[in-house]
């Protein structure tokens, strides 16, 4: 394991020495370094501190561990690896991701799972613990996004508008979001059988994570969204 | 090198604010530091600053801050203040000569009080008066620039990084209960002095990180009202719009706040609550000109206080934290974090929900 200090490093030079690193690293003294592991694919990275915007961008199989809250644009495209935070993420985390994982302890601001979408045998996965700011899954076009609302309101589990122009992947939910407004052309309805089947070992891995009781957490009930495709998603903006 | 309006650049920014709700002084330093760590949000076209309490001893005038671009100028301008107002104070703003920061004009301030003679010959409030001659200097006056009007408080801006613009102005020599800061990405419009936030008229201060797709349709409404848009930078007409809603209308901050950051009219229509409900259709109905569309994150500053606010859509960043009497506001959590690294109950607020902190009854001033 390679510690780096960060303190007084800009984002270049600070991910330069972990590209050169041919071992895991532990950054401490993160403060906002932007694109930390852009691209990586052979590493464990821990960050203590704060890291910057685009953390993990095209991540392509590296593991990143933040022990704080991170910012912006978390797994911006990623391809494949995980990413694991132990506080909350800022807005549109998981911006078009295509595989990985990114499980989050605490909320997600606006936009998460922003146009996810899946490849071939990539399924993108995105575990908030917490609650989920507007425009959830706004545009996603597949892979899988799952609110738990652990130590939130039901009815504060999600914003405004989420699923706005969903036209492919799923949405969990706990609860029975009969509060939530979800637009036409998607449908929400209680997840049974193999829906739930499906996030299972997903849910179970997070729950190691994070030190959860996988069977208490899904003896709730979940709701399952996904879009309607004989009701296609028209238009969001324009009629305000 | 061309001016704002004559160019157009196609881009981001960064914001920063901390207040003492006590009203306790700090000085500029931590407002400077904490821009470092965004420092890529900016592109060296702009940084600046606004700070609240800083001169008590000139509290009861006017601190108008101003750029010339000749001793001409000045020496015209003075003759022009001097009809006006009755000038307590005149002196160059301390600056320190840095490599960061080059080409800079005359900056110079004034603590002024309006000449009773004028208000009464008007039949203008103090307030109104200072606002019509602030106008009057920046669109018929080229070359002479009223960057700050407020009394009590003062914005420091430039071309250049916003943490070498507070190295600049010596910030780390002023103490004030509350701070904003600004580093801009110019997006529409090339650098220049005139163009750096924050943004102001009487003590309100703009710091804004976005753009407005609204601009024109509030501008033809706001100069309706005798405001003048002169810097062809979308900014400047939120500050017009918050002086229009909050001191000529007397609109609270929470309504000024639905006004330009209304909710969609689905999300009105799903209220449960009849009165807020009635309000908001009330507001939008009576400004719908003042809708501000487009990603926007602001503070606004004033005399004892600051808001925050994200567009309805939330397409831009901004973090709160708290820590005792301060309350810490950035584009990125990092900056709060070199402000205050134990900040606690970090948390973004909504789009369209407005984060207003007083400095508590009696402590500022």
């Amino acid at each position: 394991m390679k510690w780096i200090d960060a303190e007084n490093l800009d984002y270049k030079t600070l991910n330069e020495a972990l590209r050169k690193a041919d071992e895991d690293c532990t950054i401490n003294g993160c403060c906002g370094q932007r694109f930390i592991a852009a691209g990586m694919s052979d590493k464990t990275l821990i960050i203590n501190g704060i890291p910057g915007n685009a953390l993990g961008a095209y991540l392509n199989n590296a593991r990143i561990i933040v022990n704080a809250n991170a910012q912006d644009a978390v797994g911006d495209t990623m391809n494949e690896g995980k990413i694991l935070i132990h506080g909350s993420i800022g807005d549109a985390a998981g911006y078009a991701m295509r595989g990985g994982k990114i499980y989050v302890r605490g909320n997600a601001g606006y936009r998460a799972g922003i146009h996810m979408k899946a490849y071939k045998e990539k399924i993108p996965v995105m575990i908030i613990g917490g609650c989920a700011g507007s425009f959830l899954g706004e545009y996603q076009a597949g892979g899988i996004i799952i609110v738990l609302g652990l130590d939130c309101a039901e009815s504060h589990i999600v914003g405004n508008f989420p699923c706005t122009g969903m036209h492919g992947g799923k949405m969990y939910l706990r609860g029975n979001c009969e509060n939530i407004k979800f637009p036409a052309q998607v449908t929400a309805k209680p997840a049974a059988g193999e829906d739930l089947t499906e996030i299972r070992s997903y849910l179970s891995e997070y729950c190691s994570d994070f030190a959860y009781d996988t069977d208490n957490i899904l003896s709730d009930t979940f709701t399952v969204i996904t879009p309607d495709s004989r009701n296609p998603y028209k238009q969001m903006y324009v009629a305000n | 090198m061309k001016i704002e309006g004559q160019v157009r650049i196609p881009s981001g920014c960064a914001i920063a604010a901390v207040i003492s709700k006590d009203g306790n002084k700090m000085s500029g330093e931590m407002i400077t530091n904490s821009m470092k760590p965004m420092h890529d949000r900016s592109n060296g076209l702009g940084g600046g600053f606004a700070a609240y309490g800083i001169y008590p001893e000139y509290k009861e005038f006017y601190a108008l801050h101003m750029f010339f671009d000749s001793r001409t100028t000045r020496k015209n301008c003075e003759a022009f203040l001097k009809e006006r107002f009755e000038i307590v104070q005149s002196e160059i703003i301390p600056t320190r000569k840095i490599p960061a920061i080059t080409d800079e004009p005359i900056i110079w301030r004034y603590f002024v009080s309006p000449l009773r003679s004028m208000l009464a010959s008007m039949q203008l409030d103090e307030k109104e008066f200072v606002v019509r001659t602030v106008t009057k200097v920046n669109t018929e006056m080229p070359g002479a620039y009223v960057f700050s009007s407020g009394k009590n408080m003062g914005t420091f801006k430039a071309v250049g990084f916003p943490e070498d613009v507070g190295v600049f102005y010596k910030l780390e020599e002023y103490e004030g209960y509350s701070w904003t800061a600004h580093g801009r990405y110019p997006t529409n419009t090339p650098g220049w002095w005139g163009g750096a936030h924050p943004f102001t008229l009487l003590d309100y201060s703009i710091v804004h990180n976005g753009e407005i797709s609204s601009y024109d349709a509030n501008r033809r409404f706001i100069e309706m009202f005798g405001y003048k848009c002169t810097l062809q930078t979308d900014t400047e007409i939120i500050t017009y719009i918050m002086d229009y809603l909050l001191r000529v209308q007397g609109l609270t901050l929470g309504e000024a706040a639905s006004v330009i950051a209304a909710p969609f009219w689905s999300t009105i229509a799903g209220k449960t609550d009849l009165e807020d409900k009635k309000k908001h259709t009330y507001l939008r109905t009576m400004f719908p000109n003042l809708l501000v569309t487009g990603p926007f994150s602001i503070v606004l500053g004033f005399n004892g206080g600051l808001m925050a606010l994200n567009d309805r859509l939330k397409l831009r960043s901004m973090v709160v934290g708290e820590k005792e009497d301060k309350v810490f506001i950035a584009s990125e959590e990092a900056a709060i974090r070199t402000m205050e690294p134990d900040a606690e109950n970090i948390w973004a607020p909504a789009g369209g929900e407005p984060i207003i902190v007083k400095v508590k009854e009696g402590a500022y001033q």
